[in-house]
């Protein structure tokens, strides 16, 4: 029997980093309980350490996957040689998107599988969901463009459901239980994924050498950002996430994850397992599954299918937002599909480390609050304090000084910055002895804009723990964030603009500094680093929003660009530049001549 | 032809192009959420569930068998 086996692999790497985090975690909770207690123990020394001990801990959690993902290899995956014997639907839904970028989109992952040879085993399927009656007729007009383009009759279909139900999730399902039964897999994708032939059949091939994986992740990276902030986010997104998604991979084994898009599915394994019901009871805690990904991996994982993220899998792209505006939006959404999880905790069945994972994910948008919680408790500290008694001892005519625990609290911050700060670090370090670095224009290029990410996602953190903070107290008061279609294309954001969605932060990181300079003055100059970004957070959104020099935040993706994101620039240039697509249909309308003059159903 | 009825007649043929496979495969709702969540949320939150569980009449639970 082998001593080592990739489960005690997983087993360890779990035990050891869930161990850490919440030794971690205890450490700050009780240097702060002396610190706290130095000038007299009082009720709000212990809240503030409870809330010291959850942050801590959650910092800690994002520190250990980042280290497990840098003492570990992707392992090698097996793949089946030879020809395909299965048919792949890629599925597309879209909903009241630019059907011109999306379809050419689609157009460019066409023409990349056709290079591959095998593009005979694939069919596109666009699942509309547009509710927007104008763009839905320039999807019908823009799919025959697409069929013009590609020549892929037969292979790429389109339908419009007459109604959400479900959401996204509905769509797919809507899809699977109409044609599910003729593909094998499904590649689901959002309206933004592109992804590079060779990538969807290497999915495909290991999906055939693993008959018990049920679903395939891969890391998408981010593309096309043009703005300060899109091009910080696809640099983070690119240089750190393949290595905390190692980690992740790491600890989660088969109760991997899945994001929603750029995956594989093994249909009989999808249909049979992820069914969704709605929930009981009003949104935003009831209703549809709103974050439907975690729930289907979990669910694929409770029928006992394996679900798996290869961090190998190159060519697997998305673009992000552009703007901070944006990223708040979005992130709203996914705050109150993370929150509904909470109903889900309990459901039978599930793997212990599926439940984790929807922990972790409450825990991602409730820890912001902790922090914020925290920094309120430390203002209103002194209202609690009970007044220093320097005469404890009657038989002692001196008094006594309290002992100082300055060295503990500066111990307790150097502490939380180096779990925020350390695995960027220990990153670029690992980069650099992989020559990871000259992919991203060499090792000082890239450690410099480790460095200005460092400090914009710094002066960005206080405005979304502000944003994330919004988000949960609506959700818990009961407010429905709805289905907002995803702003694409350029963000750029007016001054004006950035003020009206971030006055309140402007207005309450005021408030903060007036509260400390009027209730604990010795505070201020603490606070300055979180509420300075507060005051000045409409020029923080404005300027970030718009494109910037290039000479930092390059990636591989910038520097020698994928074939698939040539052909979709390039297609989608044409495209743009013919303003009526139906001039160009002469031909596709020739050929089907007897369904000319027939009204659409 | 004019501009309504070539639209009408783009809108027939995309939709006759894009009809999907007919290949049905059953996708059976999945129990999801432990009875006692359920029974919160219809309670209107802990609060009203616990005040159930204390109000209810003793060896309810067990009436039916």
């Amino acid at each position: 029997m082998p001593l080592w086996s990739p489960a005690l692999g997983v087993a360890v790497t779990r035990f050891v980093a869930v161990t850490a985090s919440l030794s971690a975690g205890a450490g700050g909770f009780y240097l702060f309980l002396q610190f706290g207690a130095a000038d007299g123990f009082d009720s709000m020394d212990v809240v503030r350490s409870v809330l010291i001990f959850l942050s801590t801990f959650w910092l800690a959690w994002g520190a250990f996957t980042a280290l497990a993902g840098l003492l570990t290899r992707p392992p090698r995956q097996p793949r089946v040689d030879g020809p395909l014997v299965s048919r792949t639907a890629i599925l597309v839904p879209v909903y009241n998107e630019d059907p011109v970028a999306t379809f050419a989109r689609i157009a460019a992952m066409e023409r990349s599988l056709q290079s591959t040879g095998l593009a005979h085993h694939f069919d596109f399927a666009i699942l509309s969901d547009t509710r927007n009656e104008d763009v839905a007729r320039r999807e019908r007009l823009w799919f025959l463009r697409l069929l013009q383009e590609t020549g892929a009759e037969g292979r790429i279909f389109y339908r419009r459901r007459t109604q959400n139900k479900g959401r996204k999730a509905g769509n797919i399902e809507d899809f699977i239980k109409r044609s599910g039964g003729a593909y094998e897999f499904g590649i689901i994708l959002d309206a933004d994924s592109l992804m590079e032939g060779a990538t969807m059949v290497e999915m495909v091939r290991r999906m055939m050498a693993a008959p018990n994986l049920g679903l395939l992740q891969t890391l998408p990276n981010i593309v096309n950002a043009r703005s300060r902030f899109g091009r910080v986010v696809q640099f983070a997104a690119t240089f750190y996430s393949p290595v905390f998604a190692r980690g992740l991979g790491m600890m989660q084994g088969d109760t991997g994850p899945f994001w929603g898009h750029n995956a594989i599915v093994r249909m009989n394994a999808f249909a049979e397992a992820c069914g969704l019901p709605e929930l009981t009871g009003p949104a935003p805690f009831g209703g549809h599954v709103m974050s439907h990904d975690y729930v289907e991996a979990a669910l694929l994982a409770r029928a006992g299918w394996a679900v798996r993220v290869d961090d190998d899998l190159t060519g697997s792209f998305e673009e992000g937002p552009e703007n901070i505006v944006d990223f708040a939006k979005r992130d709203r959404r996914w705050c109150q599909g993370n929150l509904q999880h909470t109903r889900l905790l309990f459901a039978p069945g599930l793997k212990a480390w599926s439940r984790f994972v929807f922990f972790q994910g409450i825990l991602s948008y409730i820890a912001p609050v902790f922090w914020l919680a925290f920094l309120a408790a430390s203002i209103a500290a002194p209202l609690f304090a009970p007044p220093i008694d320097y005469f404890p001892d009657e038989a002692w005519p001196f008094p006594v000084l309290p002992v100082s625990q300055t060295s503990k609290a500066l111990g307790l911050f150097v502490g939380v910055v180096g779990l925020l700060f350390l695995p960027k670090v220990l990153l670029l370090i690992e980069a650099g002895l992989r020559r990871r670095t000259r992919d991203y224009g060499g090792w000082l290029q890239a450690a410099a804009s480790v460095v200005a990410e460092i400090i914009l996602s710094s002066f960005t953190a206080p405005v979304f723990l502000m944003y994330q903070t919004r988000s949960v107290l609506q959700v818990i008061r009961g407010a429905d964030g709805g289905w907002p279609a995803q702003s694409r294309g350029d963000g750029s954001l007016t001054l004006a603009e950035a003020w009206g969605a971030s006055y309140w932060i402007v207005t309450t990181g005021a408030v903060v500094l007036g509260a400390s300079q009027w209730l604990s003055p010795g505070l201020v100059l603490w606070l300055l680093p979180v509420a300075l970004p507060m005051v000045l957070s409409p020029f923080l959104i404005s300027w970030s929003s718009r494109p910037g020099p290039n000479g930092l935040f390059h990636t591989p993706a910038e520097r020698a660009s994928a074939a698939v994101l040539d052909l979709h620039r390039q297609i989608l240039a044409e495209w743009e530049s013919s303003a009526d697509p139906s001039a160009a249909l002469a031909s596709l309308v020739e050929r089907h001549a007897p369904v000319m003059g027939e009204t659409p159903a | 032809m004019n501009a309504v009825s070539m639209d009408l007649d783009l809108d027939a043929l995309a939709l006759k192009l894009g009809a999907l496979p007919d290949a049905p495969l059953p996708m059976p709702v999945q129990p999801l959420e432990a009875q006692f969540v359920t029974e919160i949320v219809q309670s209107g939150g802990l609060l009203g569930y616990a005040l159930r569980l204390l109000t209810a009449p003793r060896g309810a639970a067990g009436a039916g068998n």
